[in-house]
């Protein structure tokens, strides 16, 4: 009986202590792991400059410069420029973040999302090199067809990707200097937006799109976020956004991007 | 069985009690400790004033110490090794920065009755006489092997290598880093000890707005400093690396030189507002915003680890990349929180404080 009573309560003990060595060392590794994936994208992998970036970009580039008017493509182009703008935002910020339940509700879809997307990039930029070089204009303009499947998932991905993290960074930044009311609600209008997005149809997509890159452009500025705390004029309206929400007078220029 | 177990439980529980108390006995610090620790400090470097004396800054009216290596070695620094005239420049302005707080807030705590002393101040006490003892046998050690350093260059000066000369100064660079992380540590106690007595909760204590802000901003400074310089080494860079990354450094540490300066004059303003409560507490959460953001900039430089960078890697990025590659942002955001964060506080400061 006394063996029975001393032996439960030290395998307690040593499960209690097991327990909390691996959820430390989990929690480390799992912060680790999405820091390390989001920068190794951005300068290394489908968000750097001599990648896959490029080679799609010049091929969007040049589908327009033959046929502007082709909404797919401007969408396209204007989501990668989009998440180019978030990818240098969450590469300098994703390292000073800490662990939650936020986190581990996330971390899998910005991993899975970041494979997917690189999968998809590298799809497109090999079909792209393989089926244009040296074929003529009328060859190359059908070739939209193909890379066309390849971008939307590879929009889909980047999208589920970049909710995740805009559900992360608020929830979890350490910085009260960057991690502030202005970034909350514009990290959180982008959620709303990209989660949206399937719903959608073209003209919302394009509009969509086009508001998103207005805010990644004009408010992920360095010395906008950093400087928000010291600026009452942006606090008041953002205060407003805040508390009105679609009701506030600022939200629409908010939202465009221009405020 | 039952009334056995509780039994040899509690004679556990009872005997853990004893020793945690009497281990507290022998280790109790008072007021007076301190007195006589800080008296004899300052009696210390008052026999060393040849070296320890201050004179006002070319960079402003402010007293600073300037200390200096001794007239020989100075005159070989400034002819062959001026980064070593900076470094000094730098030990000084950290030293001074952190002797002043001491002299300016020892009496708040000095000045305590016993009555008046409470259970938080008391903990921090012992701490604060450790360091203050511990920053005075610096000062000896400091001081002996300043004089080693005058007596070699005296006799070997014209003689000895440059090898031989820089490996004296290299020697003598790590006493003087140990000497001013002593005076920092002293003061950051100290202010742990001036928060403690709640002095900085009480609108009408005179001279409140200095005091609290004195004591917030110190960490940030003193800890921005030693974590830099105690680590940093100017004259490692590799031949054949991008210079960008040294001169990124040396423009981070002239920034946080400049800034001191300026957060000197602030607290050397003679005409201070009257905060209302709600100021007060204005200042007091922007003040812990900065705090959090100091944490995120130390946690920054310790992954950028600028000693490996420049020691193991001789300042080559590219090179320092392959083995952390995350340094180059690290480094990114320790400019943003020196060129963008502090200044911005500081005028945030300025401006709230200025009568």
């Amino acid at each position: 009986m006394k063996k029975g009573i001393i032996f439960t309560v030290i395998i307690l003990i040593v499960a209690a202590i097991l327990t909390v060595v691996f959820v430390t060392l989990f929690k480390e590794r799992d912060t680790d792991a999405v820091a390390n994936r989001v920068i190794s994208v951005v300068d290394e992998g489908y968000l750097s400059e001599n990648s896959e970036k490029e080679t799609i970009e010049d091929y969007l580039d040049y589908m327009l410069e033959n046929d502007a008017q082709n909404e797919e493509i401007v969408l396209a182009k204007t989501l990668y420029q989009t998440y180019d703008n978030l990818g240098d935002f969450y590469r300098e910020h994703i390292i000073f973040t800490s662990y939650n339940s936020t986190y581990r509700a996330n971390r899998s879809d910005v991993i899975n999302g970041l494979n997917t997307a690189g999968d998809r990039a590298e799809d497109m930029a090999s079909y792209i090199t393989s089926h244009t070089a040296g074929n003529n204009q009328s060859w190359e303009m059908r070739t939209w067809d193909d890379v066309r499947v390849m971008m939307l998932e590879f929009i889909e991905a980047n999208n589920q990707t970049f909710v995740a993290l805009g559900n992360i960074y608020p929830a979890c930044g350490n910085s009260q200097i960057v991690n502030n009311d202005f970034t909350t609600e514009v990290l959180g209008a982008i959620v709303d937006h990209l989660s949206s997005y399937e719903n959608l149809d073209e003209q919302g997509r394009l509009a969509t799109a086009r508001s998103v890159y207005m805010m990644t452009t004009n408010y992920l500025k360095t010395d906008l976020v950093y400087g928000y705390l010291y600026d009452s004029v942006w606090q008041e309206q953002i205060e407003d956004i805040k508390e009105n929400g679609t009701a506030s007078a600022y939200y629409l220029s908010f939202i465009t991007g221009i405020l | 069985m039952k009334k056995k177990i509780v039994s040899i439980l509690s004679l556990c529980v009872i005997s853990i009690a004893c020793v945690v108390a009497l281990a507290g006995c022998g280790s109790s610090t008072n007021v007076e400790d301190v007195k006589t620790s800080y008296d004899s400090m300052t009696a210390i470097m008052a026999t060393y004033d040849r070296v320890l004396n201050k004179s006002e800054s070319s960079r402003n009216t402010r007293e600073y110490y300037q200390i200096s290596y001794g007239n020989v070695v100075d005159g070989y620094i400034r002819s062959q090794q001026e980064d070593y005239l900076e470094l000094r420049d730098y030990y000084n302005s950290v030293f001074s920065f952190a002797m002043s707080y001491v002299d300016e807030n020892i009496t708040v705590i000095t000045n305590l009755d016993a009555d008046e002393v409470n259970s938080d101040t008391r903990g921090t006490l012992k701490d604060l006489k450790v360091s203050i003892d511990d920053f005075t046998e610096s000062v000896q050690n400091f001081i002996d092997a300043r004089d080693r350093l005058d007596v070699y260059f005296t006799n070997y000066g014209n003689t000895a290598g440059d090898a031989e000369k820089l490996s004296r100064l290299r020697t003598f660079k790590r006493e003087y880093v140990d000497f001013v992380d002593k005076s920092v540590q002293m003061s950051l106690n100290l202010s742990n000890s001036v928060e403690a007595t709640g002095i900085l909760d009480s609108v009408e204590h005179v001279g409140l707005t200095k005091n609290y802000i004195c004591n917030k901003i110190l960490r940030a400074y003193n800890e921005l400093y030693i974590l830099d310089i105690g680590t940093f080494n100017f004259n490692e860079t590799d031949d054949t690396a991008d210079p960008t990354t040294k001169n990124r450094i040396e423009a981070v540490l002239d920034k946080l030189q400049d800034l001191m300066d300026e957060y000197s004059s602030i607290m050397q303003m003679t005409s201070y507002k009257t905060l209302t409560e709600e100021e007060l507490d204005a200042i007091k959460e922007m003040m812990n915003k900065f705090i959090t953001e100091l944490d995120v900039y130390v946690e920054a430089l310790e992954i950028l680890d600028i000693r490996t960078l420049s020691v193991d890697y001789k300042n080559d990025m590219a090179d320092y990349l392959l083995h952390n590659d995350r340094a180059l942002i690290c480094l990114e955001r320790v400019e943003n929180f020196v060129n963008i964060s502090l200044p911005d506080f500081l005028t945030y400061l300025d401006e709230a404080v200025r009568g």
